[in-house]
């Protein structure tokens, strides 16, 4: 029997302000977003062997193009068990019905909930609001106002492709929109969906537009990274829906069903940097969510004892699921990471950050990947006892070139006398990296100075990025932390249990982009496509975050991994596909009759009854420009552990005073850039790039956040160099350009060249 | 079967499967290299990553989740990591390892079936190919794609000898194929009884006022239609009780194999129990009213239909055989014609399931498909709408005018439509001659919608011959107004609601949305309605019981054979209740066995196939009290007695025997007999201790 699921479960439209350009989102890790034509149609390279990729950001007018969040339908069965795209024409079955695919209907809903929600003050709320916690806009009684609720639209691949979120409520809903008179912007929609020429669905969000209610002196203005009253902004989310209408010949009628569950859209800001990776992303938080809270791989994580016959809990379950979390869980020790697949990517990505800002050079580029070899991949990936099969490596081969003044503890590690020093000479490289990382309960350390015995004393601990609340003293969480699921595995291959897939010969690697360590190949499944859709998305520190916050890490807000429980009175099309059969309604007629519908969206949560439109991004600054301008680096006080903010200056304390420390730590460049090589020309056909700030012009005060409102789109696109024809297979040694900014504000006419697909496949996550 | 020897051994061909999947890849296999390719001894020895690729032969293998694997049953080959690996089955399914040959292309199921024979074998270094050649006959294919689970459906062995009357305990709906005789009969009787009362039109008990309440009251097209059905059935099957306690109503399963559902007009149609016939009895008396009396060939033919017990669809079918085959020809489709009334009267009489306003299957000579747009349902269907995952697409929404469920929408409506049929002699119908319906009107385009105003309900008087005599367009079961007035109604919302049930389980949290709403004319709410437990049953497929008696202490159970019908493996749950049982003064295990009548205390428990499982009951030890303290309560308190349950209230336990009965089925026995065997403290069997009123094998959906 078939399934049908729309895949991504979590789709992400990105803002602009082009009113007619638009993109397809990325559907795998770092990669570039795929041009389409105004129908949602991908443009395929001259020769059919591909997609062609975006090569320009922004439109004609230098406006942001848009990214489309693309949904399609997948079908599970006997034939296909991880499923395959369903196309029209295809045998269709479901609610006692089979035959064959004509239409695909699509209802989304989108909304945006956040003048309306709970301020947004660091952790707080991520247990659950109290009582008392202050809304935004108190002062307004009239809440329902305070939403941007379009009502849902419906679309099909046939008569009518495509609908706006506008104002209009499409004549069959009573919308609530911001009054008109918004300065700077008015917000007139959210968006808008259409449908591609092979059924699939296309999500657009807004154009970006935000604007304060408030007017008088002084007015516009932002006081707060995230909360300011009379605000709005044109970021939604919401559910998607898909109705299959097939043609039965065996009844000679239409039949509809509808996909299992619907799906989810988020609408983010541009992601300015598309290729590459935050530390965490989403799909790594959630990945490491499901294992534990979902029971996702019981091969990887599960029963003690069960990992030679791993069980399959159903979820759905929840007697079951609670049965399995009550026992005793633990990580598979057994299990073997693959280096390039699943190791290196960590490693690799904070290198990276150098691109992106002054801090990596200033700290003598701690991740050197070659000169110095901490971060050497071959060195970092060779297996124990696999050098002494190959008996060409002499002894431990430490060049005299590793001996750097601030690598001193690592080389003086690496030269401890160790008895498999032959078999394995970089584990202790190894195991120096790993015992960098920041563990469950470090979250507030800046290095473990105090600690008795500590395996790297005095050396500040990794990630040194910014965590979830690095500003209150209430749940302090100053650094971030790697995933639990990520310090399993690096702890596996810190102590020799991993595979090197070159060793194995499983991968080639004169072929192999070892410095762009991502796959390249389409995503063969619809699991794949929720993953690498995800993996563009930043997944920490939340306070708020970049496109979506610590909301996500609730287990509760799932209907099952990479499906957001969706309330499906709102979600769901209001008439049922069975009254749509016993209605023998043609598939050109879609409009949602008036039925009868007694509530206004929540102005609260019910998880038991799932999420609503705008749900998600609520939780995020308002206005989205506030936030995404501060959120370069963050002075994080390190003085104390347990608390932020320490107040000597009211008892006047010298000592407390004379003692406190300060780091200034990054949140997340690959998000939100603070330097970057800008393009200014060509000599010789080869770029010519200046290394400058970023956001320039748009200090990261409240003025400058009002700025952001109105100059957000006159940022530039930091892309890979395509001119650098070797770099990713050659290391990054420091300072270069092989990223560089493009059509910032004033420079649009710098073309940017065709940036080639690599002609490196990687091998896919599953082989 | 010829045989030839091939010129090469097996081991060379795996050699050369491998290394033609392998081509062009330079994997060494964590330093072994091609494992394959240094010899069987070698191949059968190797290991990478310290997983073994061939499983070893001595050791018993352990199959998954602990199970011993019979060293007899070759799954020594599909055990084996080189046989999981090239299927790319855990651990080589792209998580810890690749597919293998690594760097490879795939090999073909066929020959990953070769090397796993090769490997059941023992590994042989220097054997022949054996190429045989074999006759292909031509299968003969089942003529529908019924998944077994849906097609079971068991005889009953020993049925009807109890029906559970205990406090509590659940009464049983079975299937109506299933049913014997005397079950039919009894049923019948109450369905007759309940006729006789519409004589008085103000007794709430008559059929016609129970119908009538479907006619006033349905509910269909949203959310309350399970709801009220469920409701609905119990006060009749209620009503049905008052004349025989005994009796509950059966579900038809209109999937079954015999209906042919993707064929259905040449199935049975309807079921056999409601389907037109003649007693010998009704057909002698009927060929002494017939005028002009039959010819002796007609008389013998009509007396013939009863010994045979010849079935009919509907009144149709049944005069045109009359009219074209035994060729009695004074009989017209006209209401007044007093031969048809006859004809009528004695069919009734033969059978109270058979209703005259019921013409399934009859659509004018198209199909349902054709002329309704509307399919009988199939196996998969049913599948397909017991997938849905929310109440509003299965049973129906909260909003009235949108939101048909599809168990509703569909089969239901569909075998309303499907039973129902329309009148072949409507209207200008003159005559029985030939086989064709000519006289059939074209079905206006949306009648599947518009089924409930097709009917004329309104002047009728429902059950009463001139009513029974008539030709109205469509059957009864068209509309809503008048479907329950045609006792096929009940056995097939009986099984609506055995769905919902089904369904239930799925979906323990999926309720309609307001569960508050007030079930006219009763006073039930749809939240009453969501426990079926609460209306005291359950639906079982088939059940088997084994009659003991309280009167004295039973040592070791052993039952006859309990015929287990090959398609019944499609069980969900197989039970061996134990009903009644007294308290025991000394605690004892109690172990089943299926299919070993000569187990003991002694009969190990270890990999024996045969051991079910057991359970323990904890002895309530010597009384302290006085004469009478621990005697076994009445079976009910008496009137103002509002003390707690007593505390010798007698119990009933269930072993849950559906892992063994799966396993000994699957081997292909056709009988399950049960032995039970009492075990005291000291592990001896205690033959002086346990009490009950009787064991039952039960087979659950």
């Amino acid at each position: 029997m078939a399934t049908y699921k729309i895949h991504p479960g979590i789709g992400i439209a990105r803002l602009g302000n082009s009113e007619t350009e638009f993109y397809l989102a990325p559907e795998i890790p770092a990669g570039l977003p795929h041009a389409c034509d105004t129908k949602g149609n991908p443009i395929l390279s001259d020769d059919l062997s591909g997609p062609v990729l975006v090569k320009n950001f922004k439109d004609k007018n230098g406006r942001i193009k848009r990214q489309a969040a693309r949904f399609q339908v997948f079908v599970y069965d006997d034939e296909t068990p991880d499923g395959r795209p369903l196309k029209l024409g295809d045998a269709v079955e479901g609610g006692g019905n089979h035959g064959k695919l004509i239409d695909i209907q699509w209802r989304v809903y989108l909304a945006n909930k956040k003048a309306s929600w709970y301020e947004f003050n660091t952790r707080s709320g991520e247990h659950g609001y109290a009582d008392n916690h202050p809304r935004r806009n108190a002062s307004i009684e009239n809440r329902d106002r305070l939403i941007i609720d379009p009502g849902p639209r419906i679309i099909n691949s046939t008569n009518l492709r495509h609908a706006s979120f506008d104002r209009s409520g499409n004549n069959v809903y009573a919308a609530t929109f911001p009054p008109q008179g918004l300065t700077p912007y008015d917000i007139d929609t959210l968006g808008e969906i259409l449908t591609d020429d092979n059924a699939r669905l296309l999500v657009l969000g807004g154009f970006g537009r935000s604007g304060s209610e408030k007017s008088g002196p002084g007015e516009p203005h932002i006081s707060h990274y995230a909360n300011n009253d009379g605000w709005y902004d044109d970021v939604s989310d919401g559910p998607v829906m898909a109705r299959l209408a097939m043609y039965s010949d065996q009844v000679g009628a239409v039949r509809y069903i509808d996909v299992e569950y619907p799906a989810w859209v988020v609408v983010g800001y541009p992601r300015f940097v598309p290729q590459i990776h935050d530390m965490i992303t989403i799909d790594e938080v959630l990945y490491d969510l499901f294992l534990r809270e979902f029971a996702y791989d019981t091969s990887l994580y599960g029963r003690l004892g069960s990992f030679d016959c791993p069980e399959t809990v159903p979820i759905q379950n929840q007697t079951a699921l609670s049965q399995w979390q009550a026992s005793r869980l633990t990580w598979n020790k057994d299990f073997k990471p693959w280096f390039y697949r699943d190791i290196w990517p960590i490693l690799f990505r904070p290198n990276e950050f150098l691109y992106l800002s002054n801090i990596l050079a200033q700290s003598n580029f701690p991740h050197d990947q070659e000169q110095r070899g901490t971060f050497d991949p071959f060195k970092l990936g060779r297996t124990p006892g696999h050098a002494q099969k190959r008996t060409s490596v002499k002894s431990a081969d430490i060049s005299p070139t590793a001996r750097d003044a601030s690598q001193g503890e690592a080389f003086i590690a690496t030269q401890q006398p160790l008895e498999d020093q032959h078999s394995d000479p970089y584990r202790p490289m190894r195991q120096f990296l790993f015992d960098l990382l920041r563990r469950n309960g470090e979250d507030n350390e800046f290095k473990l100075e105090d600690k008795v015995g500590s395996r790297v004393h005095n050396l500040p601990l990794m990630p040194l990025l910014c965590g979830d609340n690095p500003l209150t003293n209430e749940v302090v969480t100053k650094f971030l932390r790697l995933t639990d699921y990520q310090l399993f595995i690096l702890k596996q291959w810190a102590e020799g249990r991993f595979i090197n897939e070159m060793e194995q010969g499983w991968i080639d690697r004169k072929k192999y982009p070892v410095f762009f360590p991502y796959p390249t190949t389409p995503p063969e499944n619809g699991r794949k496509l929720d993953r690498g859709v995800l993996s563009n998305v930043l997944g920490g520190a939340f306070c708020p975050g970049g496109e979506l916050n610590w909301i996500m890490r609730n287990p509760s807000i799932y209907w099952t991994s990479y499906r957001i429980k969706a309330d499906r009175h709102v979600a769901d099309f209001l008439q049922s596909a069975a009254q749509a059969n016993a209605n023998r309604q043609p598939t050109s007629v879609i409009e949602e009759l008036s039925f009868s519908i007694d509530n206004t969206l929540s102005h609260n949560n019910n998880f038991g009854a799932g999420l609503q439109p705008g749900d998600l991004t609520k939780y995020m600054a308002l206005p989205w420009q506030a936030d995404f301008n501060e959120c370069t680096t963050n002075t994080i006080n390190i003085t104390y552990a347990d608390w932020n903010t320490i107040n000597a200056d009211n008892d006047n304390d010298q000592r407390l005073k004379l003692e406190e420390k300060m780091w200034d730590t990054l949140w997340w460049p690959a998000h939100r850039p603070l330097q970057s090589n800008e393009l200014t020309g060509f000599e010789n056909g080869k770029p010519v790039t200046t290394w400058t700030t970023w956001s320039r012009g748009i200090q990261q005060t409240y003025a400058g956040d009002l700025k952001m409102v109105e100059d957000w789109w006159k940022l530039g696109f930091i892309i890979r160099n395509p001119y650098l024809s070797d770099i990713d297979s050659t290391p990054s040694t420091g300072p270069d350009n092989r990223y560089y900014s493009i059509e910032r504000y004033g420079s649009e006419q710098l073309a940017a060249p065709d940036p080639q697909p690599s002609a490196i496949i990687n091998p896919a996550k599953n082989t | 079967m010829p045989i030839r020897k091939a010129r090469i051994t097996r081991y060379d061909r795996i050699r050369k499967i491998l290394n033609e999947a392998a081509a062009g890849s330079s994997v060494d296999y964590d330093g072994i290299g091609r494992f394959w390719d240094h010899g069987a001894k070698q191949l059968k020895e190797a290991f990478i990553h310290g997983i073994r690729l061939v499983a070893p032969e001595a050791e018993k293998i352990k199959s998954c989740c602990g199970q011993d694997v019979n060293q007899s049953t070759p799954a020594h080959g599909a055990a084996s990591m080189l046989v999981r690996g090239l299927k790319g089955e855990t651990p080589f399914d792209g998580s810890q390892f690749p597919r293998l040959p690594w760097g490879g292309k795939a090999v073909s199921p066929e020959d990953i079936e070769f090397i796993s024979n090769w490997i059941d074998d023992g590994c042989p270094e220097d054997d022949h190919m054996q190429a045989i050649t074999a006759d292909i006959q031509q299968c003969e294919t089942l003529p529908t794609r019924l998944s077994v689970h849906e097609i079971v459906e068991l005889d009953l062995a020993a049925k009807g000898t109890r029906t559970p009357s205990r406090p509590g305990e659940l009464r049983q709906r079975s299937n109506l194929d299933c049913l014997n005789e005397d079950e039919l009969k009894r049923l019948s009787n109450a369905f007759h009884y309940l006729y006789s009362l519409n004589d008085w039109p103000e007794d709430i008990r008559s059929y016609n006022n129970q119908a009538l309440i479907h006619q006033n009251h349905c509910q269909h097209g949203w959310e309350r239609f399970l709801a009220w059905h469920r409701a609905y059935i119990y006060e009749f099957e209620q009503d049905l009780r008052d004349f025989d306690a005994d009796i509950m109503l059966p579900y038809w399963d209109w999937v079954m194999p015999q209906y042919r559902p993707e064929c259905a007009q040449n199935g049975r149609i309807i079921p056999k129990s409601f389907q037109a016939f003649l007693t010998l009895e009704q057909a002698e008396k009927l060929v002494t009213e017939l005028k002009p009396r039959p010819s002796a060939a007609q008389k013998h033919a009509f007396l013939q239909l009863a010994k045979q017990k010849q079935h009919f669809t509907s009144q149709s079918v049944f005069f045109r055989y009359v009219y074209n085959t035994i060729g009695y020809q004074h009989v017209t489709p006209q209401p007044q014609d007093a031969n048809r009334q006859h004809m009528i009267d004695a069919l009734l009489a033969s059978n109270p399931f058979w209703y005259p306003l019921r013409f399934p299957a009859e659509y004018g000579g198209k199909t349902i498909n054709e002329a309704i747009h509307y399919h009988y349902p199939s196996a998969n269907d049913i599948q397909q709408i017991l997938s849905l995952n929310n109440f509003r697409d299965f049973g129906g929404g909260s909003i009235y005018d949108a939101s048909f469920g599809f168990l509703d929408q569909n089969p239901h409506n569909t075998m309303h439509i499907w039973t129902g049929g329309m009148n072949p002699y409507y209207g200008n119908g003159k005559s029985y001659e030939g086989n064709s319906m000519t006289s059939f009107q074209s079905p206006q385009n949306d009648i599947a919608k518009q089924r409930s105003t097709m009917v004329q309900a309104g002047g009728r008087r429902f059950h009463s011959r001139s009513d029974m005599y008539s030709q109205p367009q469509y059957g009864d079961m068209f509309s809503n107004l008048t479907a329950s007035y045609d006792p096929i109604f009940w056995p097939i919302h009986v099984n609506v609601d055995r769905l919902w049930w089904e369904w239930q389980r799925l979906n323990p949290s999926a309720t309609p949305v307001e569960l508050d709403a007030i079930l006219s004319p009763w006073n039930y709410t749809v939240r009453d309605t969501l426990d079926a437990a609460r209306f005291g049953y359950e639906y079982v497929r088939s059940s088997h019981f084994i009659p003991i008696g309280l009167n004295a202490p039973i040592g070791r159970i052993i039952s006859k054979p309990i015929p287990v019908n090959d398609l019944t493996q499609g069980f969900r749950k197989a039970e061996v209740r134990l009903h009644w049982v007294p308290q025991l003064s000394r605690s004892c295990f109690i172990r089943a066995f299926l299919n070993q009548p000569g187990a003991n205390a002694k009969t190990p428990l270890q990999s024996n196939p045969h051991f079910a499982g057991y359970l323990s009951i904890f002895g309530h030890g010597a009384c302290y009290g006085g004469p009478g303290h621990c005697d076994t309560p009445p079976p009910r308190t008496r009137d103002y007695d509002h003390r707690t349950r007593n505390h010798n209230t007698p119990r009933n336990h269930r072993i849950d025997v559906t892992e063994c009965a799966r396993k000994l089925l699957a081997t292909g026995v056709s009988e399950l007999q049960i032995t039970l065997i009492v075990i005291g403290a000291d592990y001896e069997e205690d033959i002086d201790l346990l009490k009950l009123e009787g064991v039952s094998l039960n087979f659950l959906d």
